[in-house]
């Protein structure tokens, strides 16, 4: 489903990513763990299509298509996802009335109608109820004044909407208490199932036991230096990144 | 200085052929007043490029060209379907003014409560002039600016509003001004005079449209008056076209406890330059002025306001938010006065750009003076582009980047819009707000 080849990339002349190789296929999940500055928010960013970056060297095939060349809302409409580190707020948009515009940009996409508003509420209370989300969130601007978990939930609530074929997800767990951390690992293992991908991003092992990931692989510098099965992550746990250099 | 004087002399000139159009009604209290007015004018002149009030705005443009004064008679031929997308879908008080004169046929004045005068201000002095000719004169409003001395020297119609005590008009009471298709090369002085008693509450919109495309002149003045404990919300949405200029006046006094909200919102013009000054006189009186401005191509929008706290315990919120695009400019300047004796006066000001082009530009220039010492005062501006990060995320979300940019200009101009609270002409700015986003010079930059 993915396949990144040699990738590179750099912003304002420095090249963070130094020719990543990554093959997702349909249905698994891969978590990238890494140390601060190592490119793992670059490589999610350079995925989902952030301009500020540059692509020096390599190629990304998504289903077949060159990934390079299209726009980031294409991606997003084709099914890509990316969780953000940091969610940006967006005073004044509610969130309902983005989810509303996300969600039919995508059926517009798949050749569907725009889906009507009893439908749309319906599709809200379900996956509220996934994520375990506070109804008076869905009617403020997005993101703004929430607490960082509440960003997080609101990444995943999004998601949970817009049923991805490839998500993403940048630190999801990171300032998440353990309740919370369940609840996110529920939203992502309830979606996944054969046809959809997840690409995970994080710094702790404790996530992977929620979210149980086919293969572990370690950035560091902006390259790949390991790869390997969920053991791995524990044994990154135990000895840390300097064995690794 | 000699460009400015030929300028002044094309003023009186047509002044005087106004002055012939009149006949017998030249020897009259009101025609008077113009005199007098016009002779304030000729002294005063037009300020100069060294006038601190207008140093962002340059008014050669509107000096150099020849606006002629009004037709001799109404224009005729505007039928209500030709006005109805302007109204609230009809649920409103009416006055309806094509070219300076008032059309009772398109007006709508039914079922007015008991104590509410909505009406003709030339039906008002044609028949009791010597008192409105006193008001006037005590008024004192034109003898130190050269567009209201203008504005009553071609003194011709507007609105006269008087809301009696204690009445709680709920209906919104709305003044339409028309340029028509005959109005290319001609200015007009709409004056309206508005008065609400005690304890009286009234909302009032005055919109001025331009139905033709040639250039012409409106020099607005709107006088405001409010008793104890009067409420009003007024409104101000100009949207003439393109080559137009337009001067709006407005001039508030309020008495104690009373509250006044001014919205103004520009869309259109290609000069404009709106005054507001409200004077709190009384204690206690509260002040709101909400201002939105979206200028394209090569618009020039000035919003320059006063408030005078002449007293205590007054609270005034100001916020302005300016969207611009293309080659157009935006000029804010607001003065906040607080008197000596205006003690435990709250003010707030803010104004906000949002510019969308290389090429727009904002001058902002808050001022406050300050001569009570236990005072709240706070200002701020900013000056802005869209946010890029808040782009990316709305575009990972499958949302088309103009799109993206829409949905965020909209946001920056709803903090203003959200405030309306006539939901017809909430509506209607939306809907300019939107069909500028259609327009061709739209962000066709780079963010
Ligand atoms: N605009 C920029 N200019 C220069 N360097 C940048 C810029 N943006 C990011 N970087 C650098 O790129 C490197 C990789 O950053 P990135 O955010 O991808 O790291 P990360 O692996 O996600 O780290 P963390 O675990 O802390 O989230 C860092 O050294 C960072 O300082
Ligand atoms: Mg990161």
């Amino acid at each position: 489903m993915l396949e990144v080849k040699n990738l590179h990339a750099s912003i304002e002349g420095n090249e963070i990513l130094k020719g990543i190789d990554l093959k997702i296929n349909r249905g698994e999940i891969h978590a990238i763990m890494g140390p601060n500055g190592s490119g793992k928010s670059t490589l999610a960013n350079v995925l989902a299509g952030k301009e500020e970056y540059e692509v020096t060297r390599g190629e990304v095939f998504y289903n077949g298509k060159n990934l390079l060349e299209m726009a980031p809302e294409e991606r997003a409409r084709a099914g890509i996802f990316l969780a953000f580190q940091y969610p940006v707020e967006i005073p004044g948009v509610t969130n309902m009335y983005f989810l509303k515009t996300a969600l039919n940009e995508k059926r517009k996409y798949q050749g569907l109608d725009e889906i009507d508003a009893v439908d749309f509420l319906a599709l809200v209370r379900e996956k509220m109820k996934v994520v375990e989300m506070d109804q008076s969130l869905l009617n403020r601007p997005v993101n703004e004044g929430f607490s960082g978990g509440e960003k997080k939930r609101n990444e995943i609530f999004q998601m949970a909407i817009l049923e991805p074929r490839l998500g993403i997800l940048d630190e999801t767990d990171s300032g998440l208490d353990i309740d919370a951390l369940r609840i996110v690992a529920n939203g992502v293992n309830q979606l996944h199932d054969k046809d959809k991908s997840f690409l995970v991003v994080t710094h702790y092992q404790r996530l992977l036991n929620y979210i149980i990931p086919d293969y572990v692989h370690v950035l560091y510098n902006g390259k790949i230096v390991k790869s390997g099965g969920k053991e791995l992550a524990l044994e990154l746990e135990d000895k840390g990144y300097d064995w690794l250099k | 200085m000699k460009e400015q004087h030929n300028s002044v002399q094309k003023f009186i000139k047509q002044f005087e052929t106004f002055e012939q159009h009149l006949n017998g009604r030249k020897s009259s209290a009101v025609h008077r007043l113009r005199r007098k007015a016009l002779s304030d004018f000729r002294e005063i002149g037009f300020p100069g490029s060294k006038n601190e009030q207008w140093r962002f705005t340059d008014l050669s443009a509107l000096l150099n060209t020849l606006f002629e004064s009004h037709h001799l008679n109404p224009p005729a031929g505007l039928r209500k379907a030709d006005i109805n997308s302007f109204t609230f879908n009809n649920n409103e008080i009416q006055l309806v003014f094509v070219d300076g004169f008032f059309i009772p046929e398109l007006s709508d004045r039914e079922q007015l409560p008991d104590n509410v005068v909505v009406d003709s201000l030339k039906t008002v002095y044609s028949h009791q002039a010597e008192p409105f000719v006193s008001e006037m004169e005590n008024d004192r409003l034109f003898q130190d600016d050269s567009f209201r001395a203008l504005n009553a020297a071609f003194l011709w119609d507007g609105a006269f509003i008087e809301i009696g005590s204690g009445v709680e008009l709920n209906r919104p009471i709305h003044l339409l001004f028309f340029a028509s298709k005959e109005a290319d090369g001609k200015m007009d002085h709409p004056h309206n005079r508005i008065y609400l008693r005690k304890g009286a509450s009234a909302k009032i919109v005055e919109s001025f449209i331009s139905l033709n495309t040639g250039t012409h002149f409106t020099n607005a003045l709107s006088r405001v008056e409010l008793a104890e404990n009067a409420r009003l919300e007024h409104y101000h949405l100009q949207n003439e076209n393109l080559q137009s200029f337009h001067i709006g006046n407005t001039l508030v006094k309020q008495d104690r406890s009373s509250f006044y909200a001014s919205t103004s919102l520009t869309f259109g013009g290609k000069l404009t330059r709106n005054n507001i000054v409200t004077s709190l006189i009384g204690e206690g009186a509260e002040t709101v002025l909400n201002g939105l401005y979206m200028g394209q191509a090569d618009q020039h929008i000035d919003n320059n306001t006063v408030i005078r706290h002449e007293t205590s315990a007054g609270t005034s919120h100001e916020l302005y938010q300016g969207i611009l695009m293309n080659r157009s400019r935006g000029v804010f300047s607001g003065l906040i006065l607080v008197q000596p004796h205006a003690q435990k006066t709250d003010a707030r000001q803010s104004n906000n750009a949002l510019l969308l082009s290389d090429e727009a530009r904002i001058d902002s220039k808050p001022q406050l003076e300050i001569y009570a010492d236990d005072v709240k005062c706070t200002h701020g501006a900013t000056v802005g582009r869209l946010d890029k990060e808040a782009i990316f995320y709305l575009r990972a979300r499958g949302i088309d980047v103009q799109e993206a940019k829409n949905m965020l200009t909209f946001a920056f101009a709803e903090k203003v819009t959200e405030k309306i609270s006539i939901q017809p002409l909430r509506r209607i700015v939306e809907s300019l707000i939107l069909k500028r986003f259609k327009t061709i010079e739209h962000f066709n930059i780079e963010m």
